[in-house]
């Protein structure tokens, strides 16, 4: 095998763990909006009144929002992995300080844009994203760090 | 009718709050716990019939809840929610005890699945429920919180674990090793209005200075070398709750002082930190030392002692409180057998003399290790003898350690020795016995069962280990004439008898 694809492989295995992170929290979303509705629905059926149904309500839709932000970000990933991947601009990164970390760059004039696509994404599943000038630098953080769940 | 009991362990609140409010309609009493060690404490606090577990929570996740709950032998029916696709997670739950477990994401079919496991998994929890209150009717209050006894002794301790749980004072528990000092600790906990709190155990025997320093307080970013991050103490995580500090007469005489600071400031700086942070602690110790000696060499600071020994309780240890062997034998009997599927349904009668006249000097945990090995290692249904006995005291023919007998010890004290020693060493043999000590079988017996029933005799017992009546100057017995071909026989001293027994 040659340098470059053990290189890529190592790439893509940090990819299939963001994308089963955000899987994770795309089901946690998924059960929040859920639960929450099933709240609703069986409430509004019994006639309770609005006061009772209104905050699962807003709960649910909150929830949208959450795996909206997690959906959408986890396309613009696998777009812009995928567009890497066969540009030849998808590294694995050495991660420089204590902990092996895993750290995933993506080059290109398209930095910014992917920057602005995934951030999100990366505040829900411990996932570190910056621009250094014509890179984008993931960092896989341990898990449970930085979320916070409400 | 009372409203069923359902406790939800997830961090994640847009599920919590939504679940609750279904299972509510539902007519249930829900409570929620963020994490798996608040979900522990809540359930040792309280009895929950169902508890709903998320696989993947912060500090205790799901499946250790599931093996705490199975060691602790708190009862509770517990399924598991998991987050995860795959099934090998929600294989090992059911493994380690798991009534059912569902699958995220939670949609309408998967709630009502949920909706019908919960009343299946109550009537479980309630039939054993009964069962486990009608054997402890039987037997008079045989439990407190995780505690097991019916002794006198033990309902003293009962006594006073009610009476000091509710204020938040101080306690110092004294205690051999493995008498369950840890578990008087939680029952003191679980009873006292901190009861929802948090619970903190620490050795402080078991840690290096820093690493304790550090576990107690926590630093600040930057405090040492290496220290990239920020850590609270057990003092801040246990903030409204109990700490419990194990082997206190082992903390360093610097952390002392810290210790003494905090419980009079009811306040701790993290090293390194600047800012004083106010605690809302109750501090529970213990020691297995002899609490003057520990004072007179200044390994425990007369200062610290008054602040944490408000209220002094003392375990006894397991030979003086005969009473709750054999319950204490029969409790981990059933516990471990059903633990490692085994089909063993008791103790024969020799390994029941042996357990009984043992005196266990590692108290219950090694009376617990002794039948958790015996249930392993026994094939049948009845534990023998053999199976239970300390490897150390595993032998057929003779003991290598003297019996030793004071000066003053009667001859039936040093018969009735000779007789246990053979009596274990034969694995409980009465023929083998008699032939060894060189009496009828029939004076062997009636000497094991005035054991087993109490009468030790009327002189105080010969190798006394706790009323004092050491020998000055031991004296090595050689065993009657029978087997004097293989020379004088010493017998060891390790399961005799010494004291009459309470009952």
């Amino acid at each position: 095998m040659t340098e470059a694809r053990v290189t890529d492989k190592e790439a893509l295995e940090a990819v299939g763990e963001i994308i089963r992170r955000a899987g994770h929290e795309l089901r946690n979303a998924l059960s929040g909006v859920a639960v929450n509705v099933e709240v609703v629905r069986s409430r509004a059926e019994r006639q309770s009144p609005v006061t009772e149904l209104t905050p699962f309500a807003e709960r649910a839709r909150q929830q949208v929002g959450v795996a909206t932000a997690l959906s959408d970000g986890l396309l613009a990933l696998v777009s812009s992995v995928l567009r890497a991947a066969a540009e030849g601009t998808l590294r694995k990164g050495s991660a420089r300080g204590a902990k092996s970390q895993t750290e995933l760059m993506i080059y290109g004039d398209r930095a910014a844009a992917i920057v602005s696509d995934i951030e999100r994404l990366g505040s829900l599943i411990d996932v570190s994203v910056e621009q250094r000038g014509e890179r984008v630098i993931l960092k896989v953080l341990p898990e449970g760090k930085s979320h916070s769940k409400d | 009718m009372k409203r069923p009991k359902v406790l939800i362990a997830d961090d994640d609140r847009s599920i919590t709050e939504g679940l609750s409010a279904i299972l509510r309609d539902e007519g249930y009493d829900v409570a929620v716990a963020v994490d798996g060690q608040k979900a522990l404490d809540q359930l040792g606090a309280e009895a929950f019939g169902v508890v709903l577990a998320d696989l993947k929570m912060p500090k205790v996740d799901g499946l250790a809840l599931l093996k705490e709950l199975q060691q602790r032998a708190i009862p509770t029916e517990c399924i598991i929610v998991t987050g995860q696709a795959t099934v090998d997670s929600a294989v090992q739950a059911m493994r380690e005890g798991a009534y059912d477990y569902v699958e995220k994401p939670l949609t309408a079919d998967k709630l009502n699945r949920l909706k019908a496991l919960i009343p299946k998994a109550l009537e479980k929890f309630n039939v054993q429920q009964k069962n486990r209150e009608l054997s402890s009717k039987l037997e008079g209050l045989t439990h407190y919180g995780e505690l097991t006894g019916q002794s006198e002794e033990m309902r003293g301790v009962y006594q006073i674990i009610e009476a000091v749980a509710p204020s938040s004072a101080s306690v110092l528990i004294f205690g051999e090793s493995g008498t369950g000092k840890e578990l008087v600790a939680r029952a003191i906990h679980a009873k006292s209005e901190r009861a929802k709190g948090p619970f903190f155990a620490l050795n402080c025997a078991a840690l290096p200075k820093d690493i304790l320093e550090n576990e107690l307080f926590g630093h600040e970013k930057g405090a040492f070398t290496g220290s990239v991050n920020e850590k609270p103490g057990a003092f801040e995580m246990a903030d409204g709750g109990t700490i419990f500090l194990d082997e206190v007469a082992e903390m360093p005489p610097d952390i002392q002082v810290k210790l003494l600071r905090a419980i009079e400031s009811r306040s701790i700086r993290r090293l390194g930190g600047k800012k004083e942070i106010d605690v809302d602690i109750r501090i529970l110790a213990a020691t297995n030392r002899d609490i003057q000696k520990a004072l007179s060499e200044n390994d425990l600071r007369d200062d610290l002692y008054y602040r944490l020994a408000v209220v002094e309780l003392f375990l006894p240890p397991l030979r003086e409180r005969l009473g709750d062997v054999k319950l204490l034998a029969n409790e981990f009997l059933t516990r471990f057998a059903e633990q490692n599927g085994k089909p063993v349904s008791g103790f024969d009668d020799a390994a029941w003399e042996w357990i009984l006249s043992y005196t266990w000097p590692g108290n219950v945990r090694e009376l617990k290790n002794a039948v958790e090995r015996a249930v392993i290692m026994s094939r049948g249904d009845k534990i023998k003898a053999a199976d239970i006995m300390p490897r150390h005291l595993h032998r057929t023919g003779e003991f290598a350690t003297p019996i030793t007998v004071a000066p003053g010890a009667t001859l039936a004290d040093t018969r009735r020795q000779l007789v246990l020693r053979a009596f274990a060493s034969t694995n409980g043999d009465y023929a083998r016995t008699a032939t060894i000590v060189g009496m009828s079988p029939a004076d062997v017996r009636a000497e094991i069962a005035s054991l087993l029933n109490g009468k030790t005799g009327e002189s105080p017992a010969p190798s006394g280990t706790s009323n004092g009546a050491r020998a000055a100057r031991p004296a090595e017995v050689p065993s009657s004439g029978a087997k004097a071909s293989k020379g004088p026989v010493k017998a060891s001293a390790a399961p005799a008898k010494s004291k009459p027994k309470k009952r």
